[in-house]
């Protein structure tokens, strides 16, 4: 996948101007910049599949959005808030960057429901760092559509309908990345996934959109 | 599929998105780069 976010622009430069208000904001977005650039820019390495230019980006493109919105998005949240705030809006961007390559904007819906979507728990199963690693390995190694469906499929929790609509393919298409995507994961990390294989009857088909 | 194993299945699931989420852990910055971008960053704030 190809995310163009790309660097601010002139236009975006001359909106902002300089107030004290302005080098104030500058200054929160700066600390904010410390704590949180380095795990969005991991959190976006994941979603590019290893694309640095992408990921940065998408994290540069994340803090702008902080400035301009930080009054009336950012100020009166906590330190977790604001990392969930980033997140979500680096969500958004890469989710968008599928949709202008594939789409169009009906999904925009879609778009706004993820970006309200709250991460999955990491505490909830603490995963070994060379599984990690292997994880890794096989999410840099799938096709760029493989990955985005695995991502849009195990991480974002689409059903299969609503990714075929994201990317312009077919269900099946969906259903066998998923698949595949499954498999390439099991034979990196068996121990951790040692159940019976998955059908694809089982998978999220979306409500009530049986194909 | 019985509803056991349909349970199984959606945990299988649940599980392998909880690891990919949790590959962020072992992938590696450019830092230098990333400074790069918050200089860039702090310039457009500036403006």
């Amino acid at each position: 996948m190809q995310v163009h976010v790309g660097a601010p622009s002139e236009t975006d430069q001359g909106e902002t101007g300089v107030t004290q208000q302005g080098q104030e904001k500058g200054q929160l977005v700066a600390a904010l910049w410390e704590r949180e650039a380095k795990g969005l820019a991991r959190y976006a390495m994941v979603r590019t599949g290893g694309d640095k230019a992408a990921a940065e980006d998408l994290v540069q493109q994340s803090f702008m959005a902080a400035f301009l919105q930080w009054d009336e998005s950012l100020a009166g949240l906590d330190a977790e808030e604001r990392r969930n705030w980033l997140r979500s809006v680096c969500r958004r961007r890469w989710i968008d960057g599928i949709r202008r390559e594939t789409l169009g904007d009906r999904l925009q819906a879609d778009v706004e429901r993820l970006y309200d979507r709250v991460s999955p728990d990491p505490a909830h199963a603490v995963i070994a760092r060379d599984d990690l690693d292997r994880c890794w390995q096989v999410l840099r190694q799938l096709s760029p559509r493989r990955r985005e469906v695995a991502l849009l499929y195990f991480i974002e929790q689409q059903s299969v309908l609503r990714i075929a609509e994201i990317l312009g393919i077919q269900a099946s298409g969906v259903r066998k990345h998923v698949a595949k995507a499954r498999q390439a994961l099991r034979e990196a990390v068996g121990g951790l996934l040692d159940v019976e294989p998955v059908e694809t009857s089982t998978l999220r088909e979306g409500e009530g959109e049986q194909e | 599929m019985t509803d056991n194993e349909q349970s199984r299945a959606i945990d299988t699931d649940l599980l392998i998105g909880n690891m990919l989420h949790q590959t962020e852990a072992v992938v590696d910055i450019d830092e230098e780069s990333l400074a790069q971008r918050k200089n860039q960053l702090l310039d457009w704030m500036a403006g």
